[in-house]
């Protein structure tokens, strides 16, 4: 899964679309004063590798005017179907958004298939495909990164905080060929993991039949003699 | 024993459903495909690229999950595309997968470097194996699909379903594909910029930047040079713009707009190109040059440009002109309109409008999209030379050359006889006043070519010192006419000399339209007007081979002529 850059890249829509309205979308005039974007993800892995997401960007009064302004992004079909486009290799389902105008913040909610990959016994991997991400540990399956980047000429700051699925294990956050992050975790496998309810259910009655047969092998209790 | 019976029927059913998924298959899978449409050739190096527009150029995205009760383990996807990928090839993907899991599997196949071979249109097929299981009880799902693959020159300008296609920008969401056709490694065109350095620029620098990473006043004159000097390599080539197939076609659900670009080597050798193909040949030579190139489109049109700092330079390729555009620019009227078009550029682009877009070709190389690799082509390379070879040594030096040859020239001795105008036939002039003309007549010869005029007319040998073609004008003293010879050596026939002479007074500032009318007396006969920005001149041009070129007459009038006269002058040209 690519989370940070995939994510932001997808998100970075609305960031564009204030800036487009700044009007200085057009890199060759002279980059103007950055714009400050504060965004917030939450990302909470299930325990089949999807995610679901929550995305929070407040904005200062003038951002919020021209994002009230952009028809692009006043159309959730619109959205969704940008961020599908721009995810493409990822199934977003549950695409949501509201608008809250007493605090202007938008909020987008979606799920995505199979971001973390499962390797067999327990094991999963999540790729983070971004090099040397600032990441800080909340808990025991929680962590923080935090990114800065520019989307259009608007510096944007992204915390994302990042949740594991609960009893996931052994989180450790490692490279992979390339160079980059990635995280791995346990979760589920060991020998229950090679028991389906068929195998539980034979053993089952294979020990009632044992038990059945212990049962009438015992021998009578004595029979009190009658005098 | 009966008492037996329970356990017993107990025991073998606990056995049987112990060992009951050894027997079973370890998982159901349901597939779900999505199959691109349609594959460009073009752009085959960008399909194997998961990084390019997050993923979106790719052959197939499936979605597998994993519907059974067991785990699915050995989890395996491949493909192949008969005729271009034969061997099974594996598409990563997760090796297990959970009951209920899902693994979404998007292929980026590495098409071989043959595919810009293509140059047709064609149906494939995909083939895709789902593999899982032990090896004891392995399981296979297939799947295939058909698609679309375009020729090498063609671009699709949607993958976008059409249902949810909204606004231009989902119409042309291709657009950034332009840059797979910019070819500065292409053998051809390094060639091609190779000789526009030595023999158009006569050795250039256009890589320059000042030490400290500046650019410098000359450095920026210096790439303008490079871009103008490309502009004149097509000029001189007598490149002319032309149209190219395009229109619309259906790949699966969605419907497009497609268009067949010529590639630069293509447009090298075929002298000739339409504004998008000018500008990619532009783009590949600027950067074979060393320059940062950039490609302008916007509505219908599209022109080159180069990045400098954080400043863009355009020029209008299209300059060179064509019939359907009917003027020709020269070098600098070209930079003027590149750079005049470029003003609405910014306005446009800075109001979001999505039909204006800035293609950097470098940045869009950064982003993963790649070029063609094209090996050599000897036919297409011959061509491309036969035009180069055209060109002088060096043009400045040329130039130079002309212009300290043109006064000897002037001086070079001419046959010059007297005149007795032939009798007219007034049938033949039944529009004209039949005033008589000016009591005595002259004439001018070259060695091919002869033309009578009156002898009060004032004459001018060599009247333009760059252009010494022109060996003869005359012109009458109320400048109502005017009559010019034409001595074009090297010229293959009378279209070549024509063009050539186009070609060079739109260097000077004129632009000159024409069109063959037939023949004349042996000639070939041009009917055209010239512009100089203040008057337009009617004339009609009459052209021949001689021993070593083409010579002919010009007649015209800016207006105001007398016809009477003009068309003797016309009638003595032998």
């Amino acid at each position: 899964m690519k989370l940070i850059s995939k994510i932001a890249t997808s998100i970075c829509f609305i960031a564009v679309v204030l800036m487009a309205q700044t009007g200085n979308s057009f890199a060759q005039v002279q980059a103007p004063d950055p714009v400050n974007l504060q965004q917030t993800i939450i990302v909470k892995i299930d325990n089949l590798g999807d995610a679901a997401y929550e995305f929070d960007q407040n904005m200062t009064q003038a951002q919020w005017e021209n994002f009230k302004n952009s028809t692009l992004v006043n159309d959730p079909s619109i959205a969704r179907r940008n961020m599908e486009r721009s995810m493409s290799t990822y199934v977003i389902e549950d695409f949501n958004r509201t608008t809250d105008d007493m605090n202007r913040s938008v909020k987008m909610t979606f799920k995505v298939k199979a971001m973390a990959e499962y390797n067999g016994n327990g094991n999963w991997t999540f790729k983070l495909d971004s090099k040397n991400p600032q990441v800080s540990k909340l808990a025991d399956n929680s962590y923080m990164l935090i990114s800065n980047m520019y989307m259009g000429n608007a510096l944007t700051q992204q915390t994302i905080k990042l949740y594991f699925p609960d009893g996931a294990s052994n989180i450790q956050q490692t490279t992979d060929s390339f160079g980059k992050a990635l995280f791995t975790y346990s979760k589920g496998g060991g020998l229950m993991s090679y028991l389906s309810w068929n195998n539980i259910l034979g053993v089952l009655l294979i020990a009632a039949a044992v038990f059945l047969v212990i049962r009438q092998q015992k021998p009578a209790p004595p029979q009190p003699k009658v005098a | 024993m009966k008492k037996f019976l329970l356990p017993i029927i107990l025991a073998v059913a606990g056995v049987v459903l112990f060992l009951l998924p050894l027997f079973q298959s370890s998982g159901d899978i349901d597939v779900k495909i999505q199959p691109a449409g349609v594959i460009m050739p073009a752009a085959y190096k960008v399909y194997a690229n998961p990084n390019v527009a997050g993923g979106r150029f790719n052959l197939f995205k499936a979605v597998v999950k994993n519907t059974g009760s067991g785990e699915i383990k050995n989890f395996r996807v491949q493909f192949k595309v008969p005729g271009l990928i034969d061997e099974w090839a594996d598409v990563p993907t997760a090796t297990n997968l959970l009951p209920g899991q899902t693994a979404v599997v998007t292929c980026f196949p590495v098409f071989p470097q043959s595919i810009t071979e293509r140059n047709t249109s064609s149906k494939e097929k995909t083939e895709i194996k789902f593999l899982y299981g032990g090896k004891a009880n392995p399981i296979e799902h297939d799947e295939s699909f058909t698609f679309d693959m375009t020729s090498v020159n063609d671009i699709v300008f949607t993958n976008m379903s059409d249902q949810d296609k909204a606004g231009f920008s989902d119409l042309a969401e291709n657009r950034d594909l332009y840059a797979c056709m910019v070819s500065a490694e292409d053998p051809i065109i390094k060639h091609y910029a190779e000789t526009v350095q030595q023999r158009i620029l006569c050795g250039e620098s256009g890589a320059g930047v000042g030490g400290n990473g500046q650019i410098t006043d000359k450095d920026l004159a210096e790439k303008v040079r490079v871009m103008e000097g490309v502009y004149n390599a097509t000029l001189i080539s007598h490149m002319v713009y032309s149209e190219t197939q395009s229109g619309e076609a259906q790949f699966g659900d969605n419907t497009s707009s497609t268009e067949h670009i010529r590639l630069p080597r293509e447009v090298v050798s075929g002298n000739t190109g339409l504004c998008i193909e000018l500008a990619l040949l532009h783009a590949s030579v600027y950067k074979a040059a060393g320059l940062d190139p950039v490609i302008f489109l916007i509505p219908g049109h599209a022109y080159p440009g180069i990045k400098v700092g954080n400043q863009y330079v355009a020029i209008e390729s299209t300059g060179i002109g064509g019939v359907g555009l009917g003027s020709i620019m020269n070098a600098d009227q070209a930079l003027q309109s590149g750079m005049t078009e470029l003003k609405t550029f910014y306005t446009e682009a800075s109001k979001g409008n999505p039909a204006y877009r800035l293609l950097d070709i470098n940045e869009l190389y950064s982003d993963g999209y790649q070029d063609m690799e094209l090996k050599p082509d000897p036919i297409l390379a011959g061509e491309a030379d036969k035009i180069t070879q055209t060109w002088p040594t060096c043009l400045l030096s040329a130039i130079a050359e002309a212009q300290r040859a043109a006064p000897a020239r002037a001086a070079a001795p001419v046959r010059r006889t007297t005149y007795a105008p032939r009798p007219r036939n007034n049938n033949d002039n039944n529009n004209n006043d039949n005033k008589p003309s000016s009591s005595g007549w002259t004439s001018y010869s070259l060695s091919n070519v002869s033309v009578s005029y009156p002898a009060d007319w004032k004459v001018l040998f060599r009247p333009v010192a760059q252009f010494p073609a022109i060996v003869m004008m005359a012109v009458s003293a109320d400048r109502t006419g005017m009559v010019e010879l034409y001595n074009v050596p090297g010229a293959y026939n009378p279209e070549q000399a024509a063009a050539y002479i186009r070609t060079t007074l739109a260097r000077m500032g004129e632009n000159v339209t024409y069109s063959e009318a037939g023949s004349y007396n042996g000639f070939t006969r041009f009917n055209g007007t010239t512009y100089n920005g203040q008057a337009a001149l009617k004339w009609v041009g009459f052209f021949k081979n001689s021993g070593s070129g083409v010579e002919g007459v010009v007649v015209g009038t800016p207006g105001g002529g007398d016809r009477a006269v003009l068309n003797q002058i016309v009638g003595s040209i032998q």
